[in-house]
C-alpha cells in the first residue's frame, strides 16, 4: 500500500477540502499512462520558467542596467553577494536547459502528433511560447554587455535589414530604440525582464486553460488506455512533479556550483575586434548564414529558408490532417523530425568547431545533404522491418527480422545499403570533425567518423527493437 | 526491496536533509559558494527520493537502481562539498 495513501497528506487534502474544495476545483485527473517524465516537459518548462523569475528578481536588487554599470555590477553579484555567482550561474543553466526542454517538448508533441484536432491551438499557442523563449535569451544576453554579447546582438539586430524599409525602421527603432548604446541596453533589458516574461505568462495561462479542457492525449501507438484509474492531480500527480523537479533543479543547481559562469571582457568601443559567435542556440542559424551560397547578397535568402521552415511547423496541424497518430505510421513525418533534429545537432556543432569561417558550397550540400540521406536511409530499414512485421509478431519472428541487420555482410542486399550508408556517413563526419584542426579531412577524422556512425546505429538497433516491442505489446493489447 | 524498509530509509532521508540544511549554515555564502551549491543539490535529490519512496505502491516497487543513483549522487555531492 502507497504511503501516500494516508498520514499527513490526507489529513492536508481533507483541511483542504473542507475550506476552499481543493481537490474539487483543482487540475483534472491524469490518465495512468501519462505518469512518465517524456508527458510532463511542458510542466518542467513551466517550472523553468518560475526559476528564472526567482533568480531574475533576485538579480534585479543589484543589477543596473546602463553601459556604464551592467558589466561592474554583474561582476559584483557574481563576487560579492551571497550566492550571487551562483544564482547568476543557475539563471544561465537554467535558460539552457529551458531551450532544450522546450525544443524536446516541441519534437515529442510533434512525433506523437499531439497537434491534431482538437489541440490545433495549442500548438500553436505553445510555438510562439517557444519563439519567446528564445527572444527571452536573446535578450538576456546582451544584459552583462560583455563584447562577445554585444557583438552577436548587433550581428542579429543587423539581419533585421533584409525587412522592408519602413517595417525595418519600425522593428529597429522598437527593440534597440534611436540607435545609442544605452538605449539599446535598456530597451533589451524591458523586453527580457516586463514585455516577454508576462507575455510567456500570459500564454502558459492560456495554454494551461486549454489542457484542463481537452486533457492528454491517448498513447499515439493508438493502444487504448484501458480500465486504469486516472491519477488524481492532488497527491499524486502533485508529488511526482515534486519529484522529477527535485532531480532537475537539483542538476543545474550543481552544475551552477561545479562550472560557475566565467565572465568574457566588457564591451566598450575600444575593445579589440572578436570573432562575432552567437551563443549555442543560434548556432545552428550562424552556420547556415556561413554557407557560401546565403554570405553577402544571399542573405535574405537564407532568413527566408529559416522563416519558411518556422512557419511550416507553425502551420503544421492545419495541413497534417490524417487521424493517424503512430510515429511508426508516419514514415514521411517521422523521417523529416529526426532529420530536422540530426541537422540542427551537426549545424550547431558544425557552428562551434568553424567560428567566422565561410562554408564552400560543396561542403555545405555534402555535409547537410549527407546527414539527411543517412537519416532518410536508416529510417528506410527501419520502415521496411516494421512493414515485414504484418503477421504474427513474436519475440522470435522479431529476432528473426533484426539478425539480418546484425550480420549485415551475409545478405547482398542490405549489405550494399550499409557501405552506402557508411560511406555517404563517414565522408560527412569526417567533414565536420576535420574543420575543427585542418583544412582536410585527414584520417584521424575519418576513425571518428567511423566510430560516431557505429555508435549510431548500435544506438538505432536499440531503438528498433524498443519500437518492434512496443508495437508487439500494442498489437496483443489490441 | 523485499522487507518493507521505506519507513526506514525515509527516516534517514529526513535526517540527512535536516543536517545538510543544518551544515549549509556553516559555509560562507560568498567564499564557499560552490559547497553551498553542491549541498543545496544533495538536498534536492534527497528531497527526491523521499517523494520517490512516499509514492510507491509497495515495496517491490521500490526500484533498487533508482535509491542507488540517489545515493550515490548524495555520496558524491557531499564528497565534493567536504573536499
Amino acid at each position: 500500500m502507497s504511503l501516500a495513501k494516508k498520514g499527513i497528506v490526507d489529513r492536508i487534502q481533507a483541511f483542504l477540502d473542507t475550506r476552499i474544495g481543493f481537490t474539487e476545483t483543482i487540475l483534472r485527473p491524469v490518465p495512468s499512462h501519462a505518469m512518465n517524465p517524456f508527458s510532463w516537459l511542458g510542466a518542467i518548462a513551466v517550472l523553468a520558467f518560475f526559476a528564472q523569475g526567482l533568480t531574475g528578481i533576485l538579480m534585479l536588487f543589484y543589477y543596473i542596467p546602463t553601459t556604464s554599470e551592467a558589466y561592474s555590477s554583474t561582476i559584483h553579484v557574481i563576487r560579492s553577494v551571497p550566492m550571487g555567482s551562483v544564482i547568476e550561474t543557475f539563471h544561465l543553466y537554467m535558460a539552457y536547459a529551458m531551450i532544450i526542454i522546450v525544443f524536446l517538448h516541441l519534437m515529442r508533441n510533434y512525433f506523437t502528433s499531439v497537434q491534431k484536432r482538437p489541440r490545433e491551438a495549442m500548438w500553436v499557442v505553445g510555438f510562439v511560447m517557444g519563439t519567446i523563449v528564445l527572444f527571452q535569451a536573446f535578450t538576456g544576453y546582451l544584459l552583462p554587455w560583455t563584447v562577445l554579447a554585444k557583438s552577436a546582438t548587433d550581428v542579429g539586430i543587423g539581419f533585421l535589414g533584409v525587412l522592408p524599409p519602413q517595417l525595418y525602421i519600425f522593428v529597429k527603432y522598437l527593440i534597440a530604440g534611436v540607435g545609442t548604446n544605452s538605449q539599446e541596453l535598456y530597451r533589451f533589458f524591458v523586453f527580457h525582464v516586463v514585455v516577454l516574461p508576462f507575455t510567456l505568462l500570459l500564454l502558459i495561462v492560456l495554454k494551461l486553460y486549454m489542457f484542463e479542457i481537452h486533457g492528454a492525449t491517448d498513447p499515439a501507438s493508438g493502444a487504448k488506455p484501458g480500465d486504469a484509474k486516472p491519477v488524481k492531480w492532488f497527491p499524486d500527480v502533485l508529488l511526482y512533479m515534486l519529484m522529477i523537479s527535485g532531480v532537475f533543479v537539483a542538476a543545474v543547481v550543481v552544475a551552477s556550483a561545479l562550472f560557475p559562469l566565467q565572465l568574457p571582457p566588457e564591451y566598450s568601443a575600444n575593445a579589440p575586434a572578436v570573432v562575432v559567435q552567437p551563443d549555442w542556440y543560434f548556432l545552428w542559424q550562424y552556420q547556415l548564414l556561413k554557407f557560401q551560397v546565403f554570405a553577402g547578397p544571399g542573405e535574405p535568402l537564407a532568413l527566408a529558408v529559416i522563416t519558411m521552415g518556422a512557419l511550416l511547423m507553425f502551420f503544421l496541424p492545419f495541413f497534417d490532417r490524417k487521424k493517424e497518430r503512430n510515429p511508426m505510421n508516419r514514415p514521411v513525418y517521422t523521417t523529416l523530425g529526426v532529420i530536422i533534429i540530426a541537422e540542427l545537432v551537426v549545424l550547431t556543432i558544425w557552428g562551434y568547431m568553424t567560428p567566422g569561417q565561410t562554408i564552400p558550397n560543396m561542403e555545405a550540400v555534402g555535409v547537410v545533404g549527407g546527414v539527411a540521406l543517412v537519416v532518410a536511409a536508416l529510417l528506410w530499414l527501419t520502415f521496411k522491418l516494421r512493414q515485414k512485421m504484418t503477421g504474427p509478431v513474436t519475440v522470435e519472428a522479431v529476432k528473426g527480422r533484426m539478425r539480418f541487420l546484425r550480420t549485415p555482410f551475409t545478405h547482398r542486399g542490405p549489405t550494399l545499403v550499409f557501405l552506402a550508408i557508411l560511406a555517404v556517413a563517414s565522408v560527412s563526419m569526417a567533414t565536420v570533425v576535420g574543420q575543427a584542426t585542418t583544412p582536410q579531412p585527414d584520417i584521424a577524422s575519418l576513425l571518428l567518423g567511423l566510430a560516431v556512425l557505429f555508435g549510431s546505429l548500435y544506438a538505432l538497433l536499440r531503438l528498433m527493437r524498443r519500437l518492434v516491442m512496443d508495437y508487439q505489446a500494442m498489437v496483443t493489447s489490441s | 526491496m523485499k522487507t518493507d524498509s521505506r519507513g526506514a530509509i525515509m527516516v534517514l532521508l529526513v535526517v540527512f536533509m535536516a543536517v545538510v540544511s543544518a551544515a549549509l549554515w556553516v559555509f560562507d555564502p560568498v567564499s564557499q559558494q560552490a559547497q553551498f551549491g553542491e549541498l543545496l543539490g544533495a538536498e534536492l535529490v534527497a528531497f527526491s527520493m523521499l517523494t520517490y519512496i512516499y509514492t510507491r505502491d509497495g515495496p517491490q516497487d521500490v526500484k533498487e537502481v533508482w535509491m542507488l543513483s540517489g545515493g550515490l549522487a548524495l555520496a558524491f555531492l557531499i564528497g565534493l562539498a567536504l573536499l
